[in-house]
């Protein structure tokens, strides 16, 4: 694991060298969790410059792609839909693929719920209150045959009886079980973190005993989504840039994808130094992703 | 293990004679899950008969004590209101014999939030629906300096902003953290197992890095509330009889009692061979608390 801002200038020239595209995680990389993170436009500008493709791969389904390139724009970085991939559309291209017609229950954001609509799909209620009484329970209990899938992603309005529905309806072995992000901890300002999606992942599948198809990062299926839309052929010759070593350094070892770590995100040197899971080893270490404005300059004169 | 039933009259004297107190589970012991359980009453009577003293410890907190004498009288148990344990109780005694006077954080049923009420406790607000925008988790991320307990029991209505505000003030050292209920899988009916309140209490476990003091079975707190209510200097001479492997056998080992485990509740005879836990290993099963009675008179003609 190397520190870029070390190498010599044959080293970094090898380095840039070895990848075509970059693959980069949003949410404290590009956009900033604690503090601005400064030359982002720059360093994409460069590496754009360098004859490098730029594009986007987020776990990300809150913000949406509106808010993405409002963002962008913002920055004069212009953007494409076709650039960006988050869960919402790795899922909605895997349904299509098999001809999925029936309800969807999604535990998620209402932007997410909205992009499932607008693709066409049908949505199953969710409930809100329980009463409290084992006939509320048993109200519950009851399964609505038109659920085809369930799909559990971060809802901050998550509640017991959402989650106990889905659970009774994964007991059915011909529902399908998807998730979006996975991560357990998302950094929230500088000094929260919320519990994230993870957890409550987690719970289902120690309930119910399934294991659901992943299309987060780390997921295959969405490894091979990204792959497909990305058009990679050759996945060592893509760098993935992210902030997490579960979600975007695993997500790049699933790939078999080249990959550098910045730490303006949710991981800090410390982390690095504590981990103990060889997949989540990267490559290659950088303080920011603004930084490789300036590494390019110095290190190639370019 | 063995089993009552198997055993020869010299044995089953020796088994009778080696304990002086009985605490029993409630729910799939004396009180039915799947089906009727016979004779329980006749069981309890020919107990005390020998001399035994009966108290009933149960993890079911959420219809309160009023419920459970409800249940007791339904079923024609004669019962003293001082010989029944259950979270909520354990809890307040606690909470008194530290002069505790902060408010509590409590993810709980209706009736158990009436309770600590009673028992003059303030409690504090829950929230109920976040905003969802950046804006809205602003408003989650204020502490409330009056909490000083946080307590995680059933609650059918759980939901994400209460999980996250618990975790939020279980950042602070001082503030309590306790749990009643463990369970993680509930029977509720033959075919239908609920999501127990074990699942949401490890979410926030995890997350926070914090343990617990145990409340319910098989918690170390209720342990010491047991043996202190039921005035027990001598645990080994103190039988143990439940349904559930890690709830009241766990409980049995952590208290240093006898354990007998009946086979009309949570577990079956398949799930009993297949534990590899050693604490969950009982001394002794039998089908039902109820052929106690006949047991009693046919080895050893009382």
């Amino acid at each position: 694991m190397k520190d870029l801002a070390s190498l010599s200038s044959a080293e970094f020239k090898q380095f840039l060298d070895s990848f075509d595209n970059i693959l980069c995680d949003c949410d404290g990389v590009i956009f900033p969790l604690h503090k601005p993170i400064i030359n982002v436009k720059e360093s994409i500008l460069k590496l754009r410059q360098c004859g490098k493709r730029v594009r986007f791969v987020t776990n990300n389904c809150f913000d949406g792609f509106m808010l993405l390139s409002q963002i962008f724009d913002k920055t004069d970085c212009k953007i494409n839909l076709d650039d960006v991939v988050y869960p919402t559309l790795a899922m909605i291209d895997y349904f299509k693929s098999i001809n999925f017609d029936k309800e969807i229950y999604v535990l998620g954001f209402p932007i997410m719920k909205k992009e499932f609509e607008k693709a066409g799909f049908k949505l199953a209620d969710l409930p809100d209150k329980m009463e409290d009484s084992r006939a509320g329970i048993r109200t519950f209990a009851k399964i609505n045959p038109n659920i085809g899938a369930v799909i559990v992603d971060a809802d901050l309005n998550l509640n017991f009886p959402k989650i106990f529905k889905a659970a009774t309806h994964l007991k059915r072995p011909d529902v399908i079980f998807m998730t979006g992000a996975t991560d357990r901890r998302i950094p929230v300002g500088a000094n929260f973190e919320f519990m994230g999606p993870g957890y409550f992942q987690q719970a289902l599948i120690d309930f119910t005993g399934r294991v659901p198809l992943g299309f987060g990062k780390p997921g295959l299926p969405f490894s091979n989504y990204v792959n497909k839309k990305f058009n990679i052929t050759n996945p060592s010759k893509t760098l993935f840039v992210g902030d997490s070593l579960e979600q975007d350094i695993g997500f790049s070892a699933q790939s078999g994808y080249q990959t550098l770590l910045v730490l303006t995100g949710a991981t800090t040197m410390d982390h690095v130094s504590e981990n103990n899971n060889k997949e989540w080893v990267p490559n290659f270490y950088v303080n920011s992703f603004g930084d490789l404005h300036q590494l390019i300059i110095d290190k190639l004169g370019i | 293990m063995k089993d009552l039933a198997s055993l020869t009259s010299a044995e089953f004297k020796q088994f009778l004679d080696s304990f002086d107190n009985i605490l029993c589970d409630c729910d799939g012991v004396i009180f039915p899950l799947h089906k009727p359980i016979p004779d329980a009453k006749d069981s309890i009577l020919k107990l005390r008969q020998c001399g035994k003293r009966l108290g009933f410890v149960t993890n079911n907190n959420v219809g309160g004590f009023k419920q459970i004498l409800e249940k007791f009288d339904q079923h024609e148990y004669k019962v003293n209101l001082d010989d029944i344990v259950y979270p909520t109780a354990a809890m307040i005694d606690y909470l008194k014999s530290i002069d505790f006077d902060k408010e509590i954080y409590l993810i709980g049923f209706p009736i158990m939030k009436e309770e600590f009420k009673k028992a003059g406790f303030k409690l504090a607000d829950l929230p109920d629906k976040i905003e969802e925008s950046r804006d809205g988790l602003k408003e989650i991320l204020k502490s409330n300096p009056n909490i000083g307990a946080v307590i995680v029991d059933v609650d059918l209505n759980l939901n994400f902003p209460k999980m996250f505000e618990a975790a939020l003030h279980l950042r602070q050292p001082d503030v309590i953290f306790m749990t009643g209920a463990t369970d993680k899988n509930v029977p509720i009916t033959s075919d239908l197992v609920f999501m127990g309140p074990g699942y949401f209490q490890q979410v926030l476990i995890d997350f926070t890095g914090r343990t617990p003091l145990g409340f319910g079975k098989p918690g170390l707190s209720l342990s010491k509330y047991v043996n202190n209510r039921f005035n027990i200097t001598n645990p080994s001479r103190t039988l143990f009889v439940g349904d559930s492997l890690e709830q009241d056998i766990g409980f049995g080992t952590c208290c240093g009692y006898q354990k007998l485990l009946v086979l009309t509740g949570a577990t079956t005879m398949d799930q009993l061979s297949k534990t590899t836990n050693k604490e969950w290993v009982p001394d002794f099963y039998i089908s039902s608390f109820g052929d106690i009675n006949r047991l009693i008179k046919d080895k050893l003609d009382i």
